[in-house]
């Protein structure tokens, strides 16, 4: 559904160097990392808001050849709603919608009922979360094949990320959909994810399925005198506490030393994401 | 050509409350402008759409509508060009109206062409760079009421907006009274005369010309506005 391919993007002071990964069709993926990461660079990038290097196709078809076939594939949601702040939801319905091709009405008002929001409120009068369940209603509403969300959590109390989590969960029930969403908030991936990209520093840290990665790393912890160099090497985001030290390791590199000498325990996605980001710095 | 017509509609949809207000208010001025200089309705046209176009911008702007134009499936030239289109129906649209209320009036009338013309030989220059002063003063007011309006309460920063536009106002009207006792002396004189005689003469000349020049400056506008978005992007 969505393969990125070697995408470099530059700013001053940051680089999105050579990001890869690929999302199949019917799956969820999580797309990690700190801020600034380059989490909604990637994104912009996907739809073609900035210039990049790289190529980024979506079912198929390339983002910049077929960018219109490919933009009425993909729904967005970002953290705010952008359509006019004085438009009704009924406008937004309206105008917003006349620009696809399989924009359906009924549809449009079906979800907007099923997300209590009244088609008579303005935009400017939604909270973060109806906000964000608006997004959804467009994008849903224009059959998008693929959606992008970009932290679409964050700010949002419990009860409304539980219930966004079981709309994108409804979302790839058939199979044909998929679902892009970035966040720094890893109960939402634990939930819900299938593929996870952790971006560190601009990079890809690791990109494949959640379960695998769960499986992969030990957070390994003991007396440093006990590290030797060939050991260091394998050592991610090493920190040294005194005479003992903490660190990151992948389990099978980890079978090749005395697993007797440190204290192990499985790493979780948001112990890896702190590591990685050690690792860099 | 789709993808224009639906962001005009967006557009006009965005800026309807607005223009309802300016194009009233252009009629308004039209009618009082027929007591003094119907000129002044093209300036005044460029004043009341300033504020219209100005509205249409910052609501968008406020509203994160780069990321629609980015996310929605529009290409860029159909933005440009919609956005062209818009701005210019923003200035056309009561700029028709307007001067069909003052013919109606001029035909009924409330004020004859022998009138105007009597009337700005009674009046001495100097009352009517004031007049015009207070027409642009008054406008600018009714700009900013759009801007309150949209806003929904006078806050400190836009009051201060309101302030620094009726400066401007004023600082044009001084410009223009300075012009008139510089300008308006010696050999200067004489040309400028001519030059306005001439234009008060071929009024249907002048409009045109002002369109033409309006509409090179929206052309050239758009085409530019179309270089920076293909190359600059978000």
């Amino acid at each position: 559904m969505l393969n990125i391919t070697n995408l470099c993007k530059e700013y001053e002071g940051f680089k999105l160097d050579n990001v890869s990964f690929y999302l199949p069709k019917g799956y969820i993926m999580g797309l990690v990392g700190k801020n600034g990461a380059g989490k909604s660079t990637t994104i912009k990038s996907i739809m073609n808001i900035l210039d990049f290097q790289g190529e980024i196709q979506v079912n198929g078809h390339g983002n910049i050849a077929d960018e219109m076939t490919v933009k009425q594939a993909v729904g967005v949601v970002v953290d705010l709603p952008f359509f006019p702040i004085t438009f009704t939801l009924e406008q937004v319905g309206k105008y917003a919608g006349a620009f696809y091709e399989n924009w359906d009405r009924d549809t449009y008002y079906n979800l907007l009922n099923k997300f209590g929001l009244s088609a008579k409120k303005k935009v400017s009068e939604l909270s973060r979360g109806m906000g964000v369940k608006l997004q959804l209603a467009v994008a849903l509403s224009h059959k998008a094949r693929l959606l992008v969300l970009d932290e679409p959590t964050s700010g949002l109390d419990p009860v409304a990320r539980d219930e966004l989590m079981d709309i994108l969960m409804e979302f790839i029930e058939d199979g044909e959909n998929s679902v892009l969403f970035s966040t720094h908030i890893s109960a939402d991936l634990e939930k819900i994810a299938d593929y996870v990209t952790i971006l560190s520093s601009g990079k890809v840290f690791y990109t494949g399925e959640k379960d695998i990665l769960m499986e992969q790393y030990d957070i390994i912890k003991g007396d440093y005198s006990k590290v030797d160099d060939k050991m260091k090497k394998d050592l991610i985001g090493l920190r040294r506490y005194g005479d003992s030290f903490e660190a990151m390791i992948s389990k099978e590199k980890y079978k090749l030393y005395d697993v007797n000498s440190f204290q192990t325990e499985s790493a979780k996605i948001d112990d890896v994401l702190i590591y990685a980001e050690r690792s860099d710095s | 050509m789709k993808g224009v017509a639906n962001v005009v509609k967006m557009d006009m949809a965005v800026c309807r409350k607005a223009m309802t207000i300016m194009t009233l208010s252009m009629l308004l001025a039209g009618i009082f402008c027929l007591f003094f200089l119907t000129p002044l309705l093209l300036g005044l046209f460029v004043v009341g759409s300033t504020a219209v176009i100005s509205v249409i911008f910052s609501i968008e702007n406020k509203s994160n509508m780069e990321f629609f134009y980015g996310c929605f499936p529009i290409r860029k030239w159909e933005y440009v060009v919609g956005r062209s289109i818009t701005s210019f129906c923003v200035m056309a649209i009561p700029s028709v109206i307007s001067i069909i209320f003052v013919q109606i009036g001029m035909h009924f009338s409330l004020c004859r062409n022998e009138d105007v013309r009597t009337i700005m030989e009674m009046t001495d220059k100097y009352q009517m760079v004031i007049m015009c002063a207070f027409i642009m003063l008054g406008f600018a007011g009714g700009a900013n009421l759009l801007l309150a309006s949209y806003v929904g309460k006078i806050e400190s920063r836009e009051f201060l907006e309101v302030v620094l536009l009726l400066v401007e106002a004023a600082i044009v009207s001084i410009i223009f009274f300075i012009i008139q006792k510089t300008v308006y002396h010696g050999d200067n004189q004489k040309f400028v005369t001519d030059m306005t005689g001439f234009f008060s003469k071929h009024e249907v000349l002048s409009c045109v010309l002002l369109i033409a020049v309006g509409l090179v400056f929206l052309v050239a506008g758009a085409m530019i506005s179309l270089k920076i978005l293909k190359k600059k992007r978000i």
